[in-house]
Parts: structure tokens; sequence; C-alpha cells
């Protein structure tokens, strides 16, 4: 590995504890101007279904330890040359929790996702629930940014026969599973339909003028709450917990951030895509996404957001409409299955090519949607003037690997951070093996100034072990 | 503030009737192992079933079966198919907003409307609220159009005082579904003091719709009862909750003037008016919803409409054509109020030019080519049309998957509900030396002990559709011209001992005559109506009655519906643990 641990990884992780002076050598006053002054934000994004990164076929992992260029990017990257130096490559980070997960017996697909923003391992996976206990990281971090939501976006929820945790075991809130918006046309009903620019006060709105709009239906479910049984209250609480939520949101102070209010996402991007085609109609919704996320980082909507890209069971297939420019070596995707693709051999009863080729391909299709949000953010400022890409974290990566369902030795699993370059040093790949997810998202809260003194942190028996620094015990800070 | 307090003002429960849950009948389950197993058409010695057997000669008299177990319906949200009828009928708008909510997705009754899976998430509130403020916009700027929703909500001088708790009394009844108490109108804690924060009756107005749009009974389907905390309990639904489950049951939206008008009489519940009632909301326009639920979610075809054909080498006109026949089908079945038994029975189809051509049949000259004519079939049933073959096939192009469409044969016509795959589930061998057919292949995934409960079933009728290729042609050869072998018998019930076919045709004649297919097609329709999967040997059993009288060649449509609407497990409630 070329990179050290430095004072600067180590003070940058430990959050609320900067020193002036060091932050002063991350890149001068301006950015520490900006750095003190903007908000930082978190954007995680699984890609489904795993990818190839075998021995013998060349993916992920050809690029040496050192800075990213177009003459070594691996091949999913070499499509977005010009965006090379926004993203590190960390390859084969270790994911603990997973490998345990599969260890107990669970299937690598489904039993590999609930712990990915997690880092927890499953209570069980025969159930619709994983049993994950508290906060996954992106909720954790919501929760120290008083008055912003928390959103959590998808390309499809869970379908019928997507079996038991396939689908959507990403974020969770206190325990509980997070369903995701799959419809940008319903998330900017919610969050961007009455928002006006900068120059205008917004208008106070309905519930600020008139709160027994929303209290009168709050009594109405508490009085029938107590006339219900057990699950019925259950269900009932959540709804006063949403409601609760609706009524903190909308009393907070209106957004009055430098921000241009977007336009209505366009009626095809409103198309549910569950199971279904993965088409332009796919590449508009999350698009759509996208656009809407850069505007509400740029309002101060909210600083957090989950985002599955689709679901890890079998039923998404392609259209073959996308950019051809994104076809690897001619393996262009036609009718595939999401989950076949990933795979080396056949999968029963699922259509398509197989191999590392159809993989790269599909790879880039993911990444097409990545870049695009890096390019967004790019092009909005913060109050400081920086980049709002420059005080965001993009992580992206895959919860498997291939080898699940073939015999071929896998490398390990890559992962993309992106972004935050007045707190990272973006544009390079390095060896991220000797370092756990959990570490990554340890180092995460340091840059985000959570003030965790660790992150479920791996135990030593089990903590990935590294020549230069052996196995360490508790959280590890990962050089980013 | 003071507390809501719910009132059954005209509840035909006033005394509520305790009993305990008695042990159901007697009924032989399936013997495959796997759960969700639907018994067959046992229980005939019990004294529910009994009751049942008079009414096979004449449903329209039919007492409905009796048992001692009704279950819960639990408190769900609308669907949001439901939330955009209700506020379509509520305030008269033509907008869908229920299709900018995150989707509802079938739950294991297979179905959307399911209580289990219609979570409630701080995103779709805040989606409500946004769409409640927005209808409550359009409503107050319709105001001066003739026949708009302003004219129709406020049908009073509003510059008299007496206007504006009219105005709110009445669509809070409809909102509701109920009557409303002086608590819903208080003027400080209520309604009321909702409307006059603002000073101006249109704000008044805008803001109760607002509200009543957020309130826990506008948004949800409630069953309250002093028994509700009692597990041992059963109690009748008042009036007003039998008409909002037969309303979201047959129209997806909420009870009209006349059903409320039959609650207000306190002659509802009563077998007669329900099945007066039935009647009539079938042969409404609203009952297109039923429909449109049976072919997306029974049918299972809302997956294939977003299928792009052209990526299958095919049209989407062939798509819609195929589309179209089911939706003839069945809309043929409802406004003419046609047997149940047709959807396993019928050979008569409905076909446009292009499926017509499709089928090699014979298109009626005079006819447009894009009208629906009905047409003799050599096809037996649903399950044999093409849209259904199309859409359970696999997504190939060029082979099918026994195993997809023996799930849905097995789930939807034989009610048999295998649980999804364990996690660690091993795939299908590849074709080899030892096993070339997928029927080998099958055997051979049959012997991993995990496996077997749940494919025995689903893969003998997924082997026994194999004479119907990727896109429901009928084929007797494979692409590489090995012969098609879809032989085989039907799931063994414990009754039938599983009859034998020797091809996709006569499969589908067998699943016509098997009484394990018709006591499905009865649980299909109370698991739509009860909102919730049926497992419990005495659900199968109401069902297996209900099919003896109402899925039969001489029943009707209705008779079902009224048979579903008038069981006790429509009527009655359990109660819950505190």
């Amino acid at each position: 590995m070329n990179f050290k641990m430095t004072r600067r990884h180590l003070l940058a992780a430990s959050g609320g504890f900067l020193a002036l002076p060091l932050l002063e050598s991350l890149g001068g006053r301006g950015a520490l101007a900006a750095t003190m002054k903007d908000p930082r934000r978190l954007v995680m994004i699984h890609l489904p279904n795993g990818t190839v990164t075998r021995a013998d076929t060349p993916t992920w992992f050809g690029a040496p330890d050192g800075p990213l260029t177009a003459d070594n990017a691996p091949i999913p990257l070499q499509p977005f040359s010009a965006n090379l130096g926004d993203i590190t490559l960390l390859k084969a980070l270790t994911q603990s929790a997973r490998d345990q997960t599969l260890k107990n017996g669970a299937g690598g697909h489904g039993g590999s996702k609930p712990c990915f923003f997690t880092g927890q391992v499953p209570a069980n996976l025969s159930t619709n629930a994983s049993g994950i206990s508290g906060d996954s990281f992106d909720v954790m971090y919501a929760k120290t940014t008083p008055n912003k939501q928390n959103i959590y976006l998808g390309n499809s929820a869970q379908g019928s026969g997507d079996g038991v945790a396939y689908a959507y075991e990403l974020s969770h809130k206190d325990g509980q599973k997070v369903v995701p918006q799959i419809n940008p046309v319903s998330f900017y009903n919610t969050y961007f339909k009455d928002l006006t620019g900068s120059t205008t006060t917004p208008p106070l709105s309905d519930y600020a003028r008139n709160p027994k709009i929303l209290q009168i239906p709050t009594a109405a479910t508490s009085s029938l709450r107590a006339q219900l049984g057990k699950a019925d209250r259950v269900r009932l609480d959540s709804y006063l917990a949403s409601l609760s939520d609706l009524e903190k949101s909308l009393g907070a102070q209106p957004p009055v951030a430098a921000c241009t209010p977007p336009g209505m996402p366009s009626v095809a991007a409103s198309t549910t895509n569950q199971n279904g085609l993965r088409g332009m109609a796919y590449f508009a919704r999350m698009m759509a996404f996208n656009s809407l996320i850069a505007t509400a980082f740029q309002c101060d909507l909210f600083r957090s957001v989950a985002i599955s890209f689709g679901s890890e069971g079998n039923y998404t297939t392609y259209d073959g409409v996308y950019p051809a420019a994104l076809n690897y070596n001619g393996a262009s995707l036609t009718i595939q299955y999401d989950h076949s693709v990933s795979h080396h051999s056949p999968i029963s009863g699922e259509a398509g090519t197989y191999g590392y080729e159809p993989n790269m391909t599909r790879d880039r299709m993911h990444l097409y949607v990545v870049v695009d949000l890096i390019n967004k953010l790019k092009a909005v400022t913060d109050p400081s003037g920086s980049a709002v890409l420059d005080n965001t974290i993009i992580m992206a990566g895959f919860s498997v690997d291939d080898g699940q369902h073939d015999s071929g030795p896998s490398l390990g699993t890559p992962m993309l951070v992106a972004g935050g370059k007045n707190f990272m040093t973006p544009g390079r790949s390095f060896d991220a093996s000797p370092y756990d997810l959990n570490d990554l998202y340890f180092t995460f809260a340091g840059l985000l100034g959570m003030g965790l003194t660790n992150f479920h942190p791996i135990p030593q028996t089990l903590k990935p072990y590294s020549k230069a620094t052996g196995r360490m015990s508790g959280s590890t800070v990962v050089p980013l | 503030m003071t507390p809501y307090s719910m009132q059954k003002p005209n509840s035909n429960a006033g005394t509520t009737k305790m009993r305990m849950i008695a042990s159901g009948v007697a009924v032989a389950a399936f013997t495959i192992g796997c759960t969700g197993v639907i018994g067959g058409a046992s229980g005939r010695e019990s004294g529910a079933s009994a009751a049942g057997a008079t009414s096979r000669t004449d449903p329209n008299t039919a007492t409905p079966p009796q048992t001692d177990a009704t279950g819960h319906y639990a408190l769900r949200r609308l669907t949001n198919q439901e939330y955009t009828n209700t506020v379509q009928d509520l305030l008269f708008t033509k907008q869908a907003p229920g299709a900018t909510f995150q989707e509802s997705l079938p739950g294991a009754s297979g179905y959307t409307n399911d209580s289990q899976t219609l979570d409630i998430s701080s995103a779709l509130v805040a989606s409500y609220y946004a769409v409640a403020t927005a209808l409550a916009k359009e409503v107050i700027a319709s105001k001066g159009t003739a026949g708009g929703a302003y004219a129709k909500l406020v049908t009073c001088d509003a510059t008299q005082a007496p206007c504006a708790q009219q105005t709110v009394s009445t669509l809070a009844k409809r909102a509701l579904r109920r009557p409303v108490t002086a608590t819903d109108l208080d003027a400080s804690s209520g309604l009321m003091a909702v409307f006059s924060a603002s000073g101006t009756f249109d704000q008044g107005l805008y803001d109760v719709i607002a509200s009543l749009l957020m309130h826990p009974e506008f948004l949800m389907i409630p069953v309250v009862d002093a028994q509700s905390l009692n597990p041992a309990a059963i109690f009748k639904l008042d009036d007003y909750e039998v008409a909002s489950r037969l309303s979201y049951f047959l129209w997806q939206s909420m009870p009209d003037d006349t059903l409320i008008a039959s609650a207000d009489n306190g002659t509802l519940h009563e077998p007669d008016v329900l099945r007066t009632q039935v009647t009539r909301m079938l042969s409404d326009a609203r009952a297109t919803s039923l429909k449109n639920v049976l072919r997306d979610e029974y049918a299972g075809l809302l997956s294939l409409t977003r299928t792009d054909f052209t990526q299958l080498g095919q049209s989407n006109a062939l798509r819609d054509s195929m589309v179209g026949e089911t939706d003839a089908f069945l809309a043929d079945i409802i406004s003419n109020d046609r047997s149940a038994l047709t959807l396993l029975t019928s050979t008569q189809s409905f076909v446009n030019k292009t499926l017509a051509d499709w089928y090699g049949l014979s298109f009626p000259a005079g006819q447009g080519a894009a009208t629906f004519a009905p047409l003799p079939s050599t096809r037996t049933g649903l399950g044999a049309q093409a849209s259904v073959l199309v859409n359970t096939a696999g997504g190939s192009p060029t082979f099918t998957n026994p195993i997809k469409r023996g799930h849905w044969l097995a789930s939807k016509l034989l009610c048999i509900n295998p649980p999804p795959p364990p996690p660690n589930v091993p795939p299908l061998p590849p074709a080899s030396q030892a096993n070339p057919t997928v029927r080998e292949r099958l055997a051979a995934h049959l012997s991993a002990p995990a496996c077997t409960a749940c494919h025995v079933a689903m893969d003998a009728v997924g082997l026994g559709a194999e004479n119907y290729g990727p896109f429901g042609q009928w084929r007797t050869a494979y692409a590489d011209q090995s012969p098609v072998d879809a032989s085989g018998t039907l799931p063994n019930d414990g009754t039938s001992n599983g009859a034998a076919f020797t091809d996709s045709a006569s499969m589908y004649q067998a699943l016509g005559a098997s009484q394990t297919a018709t006591t499905c097609v009865a649980l299909q329709l109370m698991k739509l109506a009860l909102s919730r999967d049926l497992s419990a040997v005495t659900d199968q059993s109401v069902a297996s009655v209900l099919a003896q009288s109402a899925v039969t060649p001489t029943s009707r449509f209705s008779d079902l519906i009224g048979g579903v609407a008038t069981t006790q497990e429509f009527l009655q409630q359990t109660g819950e643990a505190p």
C-alpha cells in the first residue's frame, strides 16, 4: 500500500475535534473557509447484484496503487476519464460483516445486502426482516443534522419475486428497514413543489398558518389507537410517528439557501420500474433523482441520501437502450437479467449471455448514473463558492462479488469514494484490503463531524491483516 | 383537546356477540409440505359445510357458510389505486395522485391490498400531505365553475352561518365513511376548529379538506368495537364498516350515497340487502376497478403492460392484444354476470385481428381490426390465454421456464403458495448428458431436500404448460426439435388423487374440473375481499363450501361475490390482544 496513515487522516476522522492549524493544511485558507462554512453531505449508493473480479479476468483491479489516469483506469471507469480526478477506487475493501453472514449460511445476494449500509451481521434472513438493530450509517449521519430529512431513493422496492431480504434491506432506522422512494415525481412533490428561490421569502406553509390541519388528525389517530389491538396499534404508531416527522419538517425554518428551485421531473421519469425494463426510463428516473439531490443539497434541505440502484433479485432486465459508448468489448446488453449479468455461469431460468464482458458493460451503466450525480454536484455551489461536490462524500459499491455461484477465485469487492475535495484527496486507486467497510464508515464519521469513537468495530480475531499494521483493534481510519 | 371517541351510531352489533373460537372443521390438507397450502373440499361433514350445502341449487337464497373463526381484518391504509379512486369520488378531481406514491406491492395474499404490506412511512405521509393541500387548492380554484367540485361540495349559501357546519359535516361523513359525531365537529378540538382558524369560508374549507385527507379514518380502513381488545371476542361490523369493506372490495373506492343510505337504514348486514347491493355495484362502471385488479394482480399482467415487446422481437401491438383479450374476458364475466367457473373452463376468447392471427383463428369479416370479438377457442380458461403464458414464461423470447409458470399456476389457480426461495437455493443444474431435458433437470433439482416440498406441485403444473411456447403459441417440439413432454398429474390435494393429463390442453381441462381449483377461485376473491392471506384451515373450508354453490356451471359471478360478502369472515371480526 502506498498511503500511510497521517496525523491529518487521524484528526480528520476524529470529527468535532479538528484542530485549526491542521485544517489549514488541507488546502489553504480558502478551503478552510469553505469547509468551516459549508455543510457536508453524504450519498451512499448500493450497486446491485455484485460484480466480477476474478483473477483471470481484467476488470476492476488492474490499476496500480496511485493516481487514476486514462491509461490505467479499470475497465468500468474507462468511459469516464474526465471524472477520474473526482474518484478514488478502493480495491478489495474487506466486508467482514458480509463475510460472517455468508459463513452463517446465507446466500450471497440476499445474505450480503443487509450488511452493506449497516455494517452488522443480520440476526436472521428467514423472514422479511433481517433483525438488524439500530441505524444504518446514513441514518446515523442524518440524526446528527437537525431539521434535515434523510432521503432513501431507489430503483426498486421489494417485489413479490424478490424473496426475503433480497430487495431493500439497506437503510435501517431504529431497527426497522426503510422503504425507498422509487418515483422522482413523488419525491419532487414531497420536497420541492413548494420551494421558492433565494430571492423570495417562502410563503408561510399551511401547517404553520393553521397547525390544527394536522393536530386534529393526530388526535384522532391517538383516539383510534386506544380502541384497537396490538398489531393495529403498531400500524397506527407508525402513522403517528410519520405525522410527527411531518409536523417537525413543516414547522422547521423554511429554507432560504441560494438555490434555484427545480422543475417537475418529466412524466417519463415517474414510471416505476420494479422488475421491468431498464432502458431510458431507468436513466431518466435516476438522473431526475440526481437533479433533485443536487438542488436539495444546494438548498441544504437534507444532507444524507441512501440510494439503491435496483433489486438484488432476478427480475430486472435491460432493453439495450443506453449509450453505446458504454459497451465493453462489443458486449451490449439487450434482454438480460441484472442478476445473471453479475455471474460467470448461466443461472437457471435466466436469459442472456454471461462472463465478465457483459458485466463490465452493466457496471458502466451503473457508473454512468453515478458520474451524472458527480457532475451535477460539481455544477452547483455552496455559499462559500465551493462546489457542492467538494463538500460531499459519495460512496458507491457492491455488497457481493463473483464467486457465490462460480468456482472462480474472486479478488474482492471494489468500492468507489468520490467528491469531498475539501477534506479528501480523490483521484486515486489503492489496495484497501487491510481495511474493512466498517472502517470506511468510521472514517466518514470523522470527516462528517459525527463524533463517533468507533463504528461496529470488527473483532480483532476477524480483523483484516495488514503487513504494515497487523491487526488493529477498534475502528481504523482509511486514508481517503 | 377533547379525546375522540369512536362510536357506532348505527351498529347492528350493539350487543357484541362473544364466542370462543371453536375448533375448525376438519379439512384435509395438502401433503406436499409447503406452507400456505390450501386444502381441498373437505369439511363437508361439518355444520359449516352442511349450511353451505343446502344452498347449492339456489345460491341466491343460500345461507352463508358458517364457521366460528372469522379472522382479523387488520387495519390497513388505502392502496395507491384506492387512494386515487377515493379522492376522485370524494372531491370530483380527475387527478390520479396515488400514481405518484411509492408503489403498492402484492403481499402474501397475492394482492396489493394485503394489510401486511401496506406500510406507512414518513415519506409517504409527506406525500399524502403534499397531495392533500394540492387537492384542496384545486377544489377552491373550481369556485365559480358550474358543476365543479366547489359547487358540488358547497350546496348552501356560504354567507349564512349554518352553511359552514353543513358543508363540513357532509364532507366529513363522506370522507370518514361514517356518520360524524359532535366530537368530530367540535368547535375547539374538531373540524370546525380547523375551519374557523382562518376566518374565511374558502380558506376554512381548504383547511378542512387538507385535514380530512390526513385523517386516519380517511387514509385507513378501521374496524373498531368495544371488544377490539379482547382476542377471544368475535364481533359484528357495523353497517358503515360493511359498506367500506364492500366498496373497497368491488370498487377500490369509498361507498356511494346508496350504500351509505343502506347503512343509515341499518339493513346492510342483511344477506338479501347485501346481495342486492352486490348486484348493483357489479353493474356499476366503478366495478371496472375490480376487473383491473383481477387483470393486473390475479392474472398478474401489470408487469406485462410494462414490457417492451420490441426488445423480445415482437410488436407492442401484439402485447396489447394479449392484454386486451384478458381484459375483455374479465370484463365480460363481471358485466354479463357469468359464472366464476368461466375463469377455469371458458373456451371462448376475445381477440382482435392481431391476436386472431397469432392464435390461428379466423377473424370475422366486418369487424374492426382493433375490436375484441368473442370467438371459440381451443384454449381452456384464463391460464391458457397468451397474456398469462407470456408473462409467466420467464422473460426469454426463446425458451420457457416451467418453474415460473408453475409458480403462477400453483399460487393463482390451485392456491398453493410456495414461500420465497431460501437465500441459498442452489441453481437449476445445467443441461448435461445425464439430464438433457428440462424435465430431467427439474427432477434433479427436486432431489435437493430444500427444493422438494414446494417444487413438487409447482413443477408438475409448470411442465404441464410446456406445450405453450414463450409467446403462448402451441408447440409439440422445442427449437432443437426435441419433443415436448407436458404430461403429468395435478398435485394430489388429498381428495382428488391428482387427475392425470397428457398434454397442456388436457391439463387446463383437468384444472377446470378440479375441486381444488374451483375452491381456489373462491379463495382468491376472499383474499381480495379480506385484504389478507387465507391459509387457515377454516378459511379454506369456507371457500370450499362457497365454491360448491357459487363456482358452478349454473352459478353467476354475483353469486360468488354475494357469497363472499355474506360470510362471517366478511361481516365479523376477531379481537386482538391489547
